[in-house]
């Protein structure tokens, strides 16, 4: 059940990042094109690429996540192999709290944006939508780094296992 | 005591957190301890912090890199540099250089640079009898052109917290660009001097250079389209990295024809995830950098230096040695975010020019690319060449000490940096 809730999340996740990214490229372009031709142009396409970035960011970082290609420091964990449960925990958890911190302010912040009620200059789109990527954003994260650590745990109960018995052989 | 934040970042960051969220959750106990403000501004924040138009430049430079560096763009450009300077004496390595400084003029990143130019040039080099910590500390110091030979990624960072003119720095990174090229050029001259084991057999022929440019026009036409934009005032660095991806979807799909719909695509996503662990720093670091204004320590510092260091000389001594230890220990678009705004007040008191300023607080962090323990080219250039990351920390010391010559010349003389937007772009201010 799991597994396959997940293989569809990132398949979603990843067919929004290609459609925002072409879409947004598409639209600057356009609009580039648009105002050295006809001096027109609009300012929807510029917002539309703006919060399509902000959407990616959160997004992408949950396939950062999943693929373990955040940027980290990890010479220490390099030199200190043994460590590495700990540090890898001790980082998840770490990260756990800026999401929850995303997930309750944020909410928060597109509650009260809800409540204002305003509206985006270009696109006209309410902007508690826009806001509400970061709780969006701070859920996805919380997902990934809690399956994470489920799976370091296992690997590493797995590993011992395997250690006992190898001994246990020998 | 409100500095135990940068602690808190460091500590962190050490503990294998990733970089955005350390800086975030530094930044998060600095509002939540020290400052007076209601923490709801951090939701708010992470989301105005990455709503901002000239970030979509970091986006669609990182896209276009990418394409030129999975496509046929960066070959290309190799076997224009070799048909030039291939006969030369060293003419590969030579070669490799230049290729290196050509990509920095088309991408903003270093490390698009290292896998695209590297990839392609540490196994020709190799082939020809060339040693492996010779040709893999080369190239990775090399693609640090990526960032000083425009457009680059970190000075448009550098742009974004300071308001100097994007297009004055893109202009001042020309000259130094090249000057580290001929250096670079002329310690590859050097060490075939030194090291006869290698012969050259390549003859420069009117062929050659024919050959390579009709199918490579279009790989070159790339920086034309980018800087006779930006230059012209036509479009900003922004609508350029636009114009970049585009042109580089185009002539991939239709002239080059390498890249099936299936690959193109999975660059794309790949480039969207690259992207977001880029923009979390960013955002990341701009909400520390707010904390750091709230509580003042711009301020405090700027006084501190124009007190204690208080010439031109040893301000530039300490910042150099101070960013490059920073360029060790730090990823380098954290690090402009944070520092720039804490540095460029108090040089601006000591009479320092501000583009002047930046270009060597990019040289100087892109030194920190290749520097143990946090030098992301060379763990790149260990998954790459398939090497341990320790070795290749030792393959790029000769070509650091290169690098550290040309900061210290460029330190010296302004006059290089300054010149070129001097003329063409009416000042520097």
């Amino acid at each position: 059940m799991l597994p396959k809730f997940e293989k569809i999340l990132s398949i979603t996740e990843e067919t929004i990042i290609l459609v925002m990214i072409i879409s947004s490229l598409l639209f600057v372009f356009l609009n580039i094109v648009l105002r050295y031709l006809f001096s027109g142009g609009f300012v929807a396409a510029e917002e539309y690429a703006r919060y399509t970035m902000v959407l990616l960011v959160y997004i992408g970082m949950s396939q950062a996540i999943k693929n373990n290609s955040m940027i980290k420091v990890d010479i220490l964990s390099t030199f200190l192999p043994k460590l590495q449960l700990p540090f890898d925990l001790i980082a998840n958890i770490a990260s756990m709290v800026m999401a929850i911190i995303l997930i309750w302010f944020g909410t928060q912040f597109t509650v009260f944006q809800y409540e204002t009620g305003q509206k985006s200059i270009g696109m006209e789109l309410p902007l508690w939508i826009a806001y509400g990527f970061v709780p969006l954003g701070g859920v996805l994260m919380l997902g990934r780094y809690l399956a994470d650590t489920v799976k370091i745990i296992k690997k590493h109960g797995e590993k011992k296992s395997s250690d006992i018995s190898s001994k246990g052989e020998a | 005591m409100d500095l135990l934040v940068i602690i808190l970042f460091l500590v962190l960051a050490f503990l294998t957190v990733p970089i955005g969220i350390a800086l975030f959750l530094g930044a998060a106990f600095g509002f939540a301890y020290f400052a007076d403000l209601p923490l709801i501004t951090l939701g708010q924040a992470m989301f105005l912090k990455l709503d901002k138009f000239s970030l979509l430049s970091i986006m669609f430079f990182v896209l276009s890199g990418n394409l030129m560096a999975h496509g046929a763009i960066a070959r290309k450009i190799v076997e224009t540099a070799n048909a030039f300077i291939g006969s030369l004496k060293a003419g590969l390595p030579v070669t490799g250089v230049v290729s290196c400084a050509m990509f920095g003029a088309v991408s903003g990143s270093a490390l698009a640079t290292l896998a695209a130019i590297g990839g392609l040039m540490v196994p020709a080099l190799r082939k020809k009898g060339f040693g492996e910590n010779y040709t893999i500390g080369l190239m990775t110091t090399s693609s640090i052109l990526g960032i000083i030979i425009p457009p680059s990624i970190p000075m448009i960072i550098y742009c974004l917290v300071t308001d100097v003119s994007i297009a004055k720095l893109f202009m001042a990174g020309f000259l130094p660009g090249i000057l580290l090229t001929i250096l670079l050029s002329g310690y590859c001259i050097y060490h075939s001097k030194v090291d006869k084991s290698v012969i050259e057999t390549q003859k420069f022929s009117f062929k050659n250079v024919w050959k390579a440019l009709s199918t490579g026009i279009w790989a070159l036409l790339m920086p034309v389209i980018i800087f006779g934009g930006i230059f012209s005032g036509v479009f900003t660095a922004t609508e350029a990295a636009v114009v970049a991806s585009v042109y580089a979807y185009l002539v991939e799909f239709f002239i080059y024809r390498e890249l099936s719909m299936k690959e193109i695509a999975r660059i794309t996503i790949d480039s969207g995830v690259t992207i977001a662990a880029i923009l979390v720093i960013t955002a990341g670091s701009m909400v520390l950098s707010d904390y750091l204004t709230v509580m003042q320590i711009p301020d405090r510092i700027t006084t501190w230096i124009v007190a204690t260091l208080n010439t031109q000389l040893f301000f530039w001594l300490m910042v150099n040695i101070l960013l490059l230890i920073v360029g060790c220990l730090m990823e380098v678009i954290a690090a402009i975010l944070i520092l720039a705004p804490i540095l460029l007040p108090a040089a601006l008191q000591l009479g320092i020019d501000p583009v002047h300023f930046g270009l060597i607080m990019c040289v100087n962090l892109g030194i920190g690319y290749v520097t143990p323990p946090v030098g992301v080219n060379c763990f790149l250039a260990a998954r790459l060449f398939k090497i341990p990351t320790v070795q290749a920390f030792k393959a790029i010391l000769p070509t650091m000490l290169v690098m550290l010559v040309g900061l210290a010349i460029l330190t010296a003389f302004p006059i290089i940096s300054t010149i070129l937007p001097t003329i063409f772009l009416g000042g520097t201010k």
